[in-house]
């Protein structure tokens, strides 16, 4: 049953980043085509800026996901690093406690933000709803409360971070 | 109260070990629910913080920078470095500060920089003779400039984290001088200690080899060009020049280099977005996060606690200062840009103090942060590949933050080196 749940955050993780990369690469085609319209063909496109924008709070909330499950994250770790045995798991706990507050006030309110807005559609995109772009809110949300269960069930509150693919680094 | 509530709670929940960005929303909620802000206004900031034009110049830089450092581009500018200064003594230290310097120009990023240049010049300097720990020093101590020329994407963050007010071309070209500074300084040192120490000298190179080095670095060289050259010409914003360069990026490495495999591509792709992850979702919930101190006047109050210490705004500097290099030793640079800049916005405009100056001072100042301990993300970067302790570096790097303090203290009381060159080049 663990090994299960684990591996099904395993695949929402994978799908996470697949859906995060394939908006990175989908902005970085479309400004340049919009630079190109401009400048080559003389006539500027009015979409490729509110959507790459629309895209890139997809990504950021899908990224910021894998990077909580993955330890990414920024943090001062100076005290969980001072801490060992049960004192350890209780402050992992408080930690993780913080994230699932934090992620299911993303989820409810997101919902909620969403229902309001669901009937407005985006001035660029009369098809699109407003909700849309601010449906990564509760989704993201959602997902981190999925991998908070998944690491208090497990008990590998903090894992080191693996090698493999590290981040370039934002600094 | 409604202070402790969100400061005290940040401070808390950073210090127990919570991602700084979740720490930010969830004491953003906090400070919510307690004074009877509706939540929705929090999620509604959060995700505007991110729904912002020229957020997106972030992940193209890194994008940029990341496909420049696994496309060799950090090896051949060592190698274009080693041509005008390799034979000096103490040259490949040298060598290790210009190219880190050039490399700053595609990266933008401190840590970034580290782990490519370093990866070639530590080994390299150890082979030519120099001690292992003052190959670490230089390297981690040479990847400060980066933070300061274009494209650094940290300037990008300040500017939106002052509410976009600030152009981000002028913080562009106002730190130009201020790298250039500091890389001559840190030369300056490496010259002194080569000298002292006897380290060696390089190899002259022959000019026919010198000029195949040169031609194939200019490749690279020319994203530079594409940056400044579209924001300084007005033909680009920062964000499709940082777009351009993404593109051009690839091509140079995929077509002219070709050092990496199409194969490996949707792993750097990976790496990325995790980066991307990491700032990110920091913008959005400290957006909220200046939101509520707004609502809670907090700005204001520093107004007017700082107004009231002294009415000389180079008292109020030297304060700050101080406070901001405590501070950055705990605390990782853009979390530390995203929290202060909505605070001391106010402040330096009661002190006449121009918002691309303190800029420019903070991200200097933040940035020598990120090479000390205890969290010093370049610092543990550069330990990792030159295999050394924290400890040892630690100690050994310290006559490094001479020459950088001294930088410090001029930018900080020079406003002219930072703001002559924007205002000939660029319209107010």
């Amino acid at each position: 049953m663990k090994a299960q749940y684990v591996r099904a955050m395993d695949a929402i993780n994978q799908a996470c980043l697949f859906v995060a990369g394939a908006c990175l690469i989908v902005i970085t085609i479309i400004i340049p085509w919009g630079v190109f319209t401009r400048f080559v063909l003389n006539s500027a496109s009015s979409w490729p800026e509110p959507m790459a924008v629309l895209l890139m709070v997809w990504l950021s909330l899908l990224s910021a996901v894998v990077c909580y499950r993955e330890n990414l994250h920024i943090g001062v770790g100076l005290l969980p690093a001072a801490l060992s045995g049960a004192p350890k798991v209780v402050l992992g706990w408080i930690i993780e406690l913080g994230m699932l507050a934090t992620n299911l006030f993303m989820l409810w309110w997101g919902v909620k933000l969403v229902a309001a807005l669901w009937y407005q559609s985006i001035a660029e995109f009369p098809l699109v709803s407003v909700g849309v772009s601010y449906l990564p809110l509760p989704i993201g949300g959602a997902i981190i409360v999925l991998f908070v269960i998944e690491r208090l069930w497990t008990g590998k509150l903090f894992a080191e971070p693996s090698l493999e693919g590290t981040p370039i680094s934002s600094e | 109260m409604d202070v402790f509530i969100l400061i005290g709670g940040f401070t808390v929940l950073c210090l127990l070990g919570m991602p700084v960005a979740y720490a930010l929303g969830l004491a953003s909620i906090f400070a919510a629910l307690w004074i009877g802000i509706p939540l929705e206004a929090v999620m509604l900031k959060t995700s505007d913080g991110m729904d912002n034009f020229s957020l997106l110049a972030i992940p193209f830089f890194i994008l940029a920078g990341a496909i420049m450092a696994v496309g060799g581009m950090a090896e051949r500018l060592v190698n274009l470095a080693k041509v005008f200064v390799g034979f000096i003594r103490g040259g490949m230290a040298i060598v290790n500060i210009i190219a880190s310097t050039m490399f700053g120009c595609l990266s933008g990023s401190s840590v970034a920089d580290t782990a490519a240049i370093g990866s070639v010049m530590i080994p390299e300097m150890i082979k030519a003779g120099y001690p292992r720990l003052f190959a670490v020093n230089v390297t981690i101590s040479g990847s400060l400039q980066p933070l300061l020329v274009p494209p650094s994407h940290n300037m990008i963050i300040y500017s939106i984290a002052a509410g976009g007010t600030i152009s981000i071309a002028h913080l562009f070209v106002g730190g130009i001088i201020p790298a250039l500074l500091l890389g001559l300084s840190l030369i300056i040192l490496v010259l002194i200690i080569s000298h002292r120490k006897n380290y060696p000298k390089g190899e002259v190179i022959p000019l026919g080899q010198a000029l195949r080095i040169a031609g194939d670095a200019i490749w690279g060289l020319v994203t530079i060009a594409i940056i400044l050259g579209g924001i300084l010409s007005g033909v680009f914003t920062p964000t499709e020049s940082a777009a351009v360069a993404v593109v051009y990026a690839f091509l140079v490495t995929m077509f002219v280099y070709r050092d990496v495999k199409w194969n490996e591509l949707p792993k750097l792709v990976a790496r990325v977005v995790r980066t991307v992850g990491m700032v990110m979702i920091m913008i959005g919930f400290s957006i909220a996060f200046g939101y509520m101190m707004a609502i809670m006047r907090i700005p204001a109050m520093a107004t007017d606690f700082f107004v009231s210490i002294s009415n000389d705004k180079y008292t109020f500097l030297f304060y700050v200062n101080i406070l901001l290099l405590l501070l950055g030793t705990f605390m990782d640079l853009a979390p530390m840009l995203l929290i202060c800049t909505p605070i001391f916005l106010p402040v330096i405009a009661q002190f006449g103090i121009d918002p691309v100056h303190f800029g420019i001072i903070m991200i200097l100042n933040l940035g020598i942060g990120l090479l000390t301990p205890p969290v010093g993300p370049t610092m543990v970067v550069g330990c990792a590949i030159g295999k050394v302790t924290m400890e040892a570096v630690s100690r050994s790097i310290l006559v490094f933050y001479i020459p950088m303090l001294i930088v410090l203290a001029l930018v900080t009381y020079v406003p002219a080196l930072t703001l002559w060159l924007p205002a000939q080049l660029l319209k107010p």
